[in-house]
């Protein structure tokens, strides 16, 4: 038994190097790279990862620049739902000219001016019309 | 081999574990597999080639479409989507109003009664559409012999194969995340994308218009006719499609980027 304590720790030592160099560390749960994000069609991500939160009625936009990771821009949507916007805006009329034998003066004031009369106003709002899924997004720990 | 040479090998193997944690791409994920990450691309993944993505969302490619096809303007960093609708066209009735005074000659100031056409537009502003920014990295190693999470979906520049099949529900549409409690795998919005597809939307563009008064020295009555009325009247419209200054006229500032979106088995 004694002369087999060196060879086990032999062992050992080379199990653990083998693991240090092909089991990198950057390898976690189910052998995805630590930081990768994917989506399931599930309500619950696998083990060894976790749902990334933020991104719960987002859509997710690439961007290359590392420092910007995990920043966030608008609303989140709702489950189901499409956020809806609205614009400013105008729009405008042109009257034809209608002669009258008659000075402009007082006091009838009924009539209006020929030409361009311009509203503003807000438009009704709408939704973006673009076709979405929603997904579980997870990331691996 | 001799026992100085064994611990020469364990030194070694250790120290390549300590100082080197990621010697190599060690991921079952194929040549080509497009993921997002929180953080650099990991060893055997690289962002370069997907230059084109950045700012954009990447969409599961269109029923008949391919990967690598983009569209759109890209985003900045938390730029908010803009959009504007440069054409809206609509209708409006104005009363007519008589005088005791005879039509003609010399008083060309007021307005003709009737119904007429209206134009107009909707300015640029937010389209109200939310985001969150992460990386994105392309595998340029080859895979392990290990097999991802089955049910696990991500995007490829190849078609899905092996263990792999398409997610086709997701074809041309967004990927939004999952809210707590959402029901998984629902569709909402417009209709599935097609290849090379720029999305559009409409508003209503309904209000009311006041037409100001014009003095005019006469009566109400016969027999001038078919004056426009002064007063508050409504109109309807509805903004139009102007592609003439952009290519994204009334759409929203949703650009993307295909890739086959696939799902391990």
């Amino acid at each position: 038994m004694l002369k087999r304590k060196p060879f086990v720790f032999v062992l050992g030592l080379l199990a653990f190097g083998l693991f240090a160099v092909f089991g990198a560390s950057s390898v976690v749960a189910q052998g995805l790279p630590s930081g990768m994000i994917f989506f399931v069609a599930t309500e619950n991500c696998p083990s060894g990862t976790s749902p990334a939160t933020d991104a719960a009625g987002r859509i997710l936009v690439v961007t290359t620049d590392t420092s910007q990771i995990g920043k966030t821009y608008g609303t989140p949507m709702a489950d189901q739902k499409d956020n809806t916007h609205t614009h400013a805006g105008s729009m405008t009329v042109n009257l034809p000219e209608n002669d009258i034998a008659g000075a402009s003066s007082c006091c009838n004031g009924q009539a209006t001016t020929k030409g361009a009369h311009t509203a503003t106003l807000t438009s009704a709002s709408s939704t973006t019309d673009l076709p979405f899924i929603q997904l579980l997004v997870c990331v691996v720990n | 081999m001799n026992s100085r040479s064994v611990h020469g090998i364990l030194v070694f193997l250790l120290l390549c574990g300590v100082f080197t944690p990621v010697a190599f791409a060690d991921d079952p994920l194929p040549t080509f597999t497009i993921a997002y990450f929180n953080g650099p691309c990991p060893a055997g993944w690289d962002n370069t080639s997907l230059a084109s993505a950045s700012g954009r969302s990447l969409l599961p490619t269109p029923r008949g479409g391919g990967a690598g096809g983009f569209i759109g303007e890209p985003l900045g960093s938390q730029q908010a989507p803009s959009h504007q609708h440069a054409k809206a066209t609509g209708s409006i009735t104005s009363p007519a109003k008589q005088f005791v005074l005879i039509d003609g000659c010399c008083n060309g100031s007021l307005g003709r009664s009737g119904t007429y056409t209206m134009d107009g537009s909707a300015q640029k502003g937010n389209s109200s559409l939310p985001y969150i920014q992460f990386n994105a990295c392309v595998k340029i190693a080859p895979p392990n012999q290990e097999t991802a999470p089955a049910g696990l979906l991500t995007f490829s520049l190849v078609p899905c194969a092996g263990p792999y099949s398409e997610y086709t529900a997701a074809s041309g549409r967004y990927v939004v995340g999952l809210n707590p409690n959402g029901q998984p795998a629902a569709t909402f919005g417009g209709s599935n994308l097609q290849p090379s597809e720029i999305r559009r939307h409409s508003h209503g563009m309904n209000g009311s218009l006041n037409f100001p008064s014009k003095d005019i020295a006469g009566a109400s009555g016969c027999c001038a006719h078919n004056y426009a009325a002064s007063g508050t009247f409504n109109f309807t419209g509805v903004t139009e499609v102007d592609t003439s200054n952009s290519m994204y006229d009334s759409a929203v500032q949703a650009p993307y980027y295909t890739a086959f979106f696939c799902e391990v088995r």
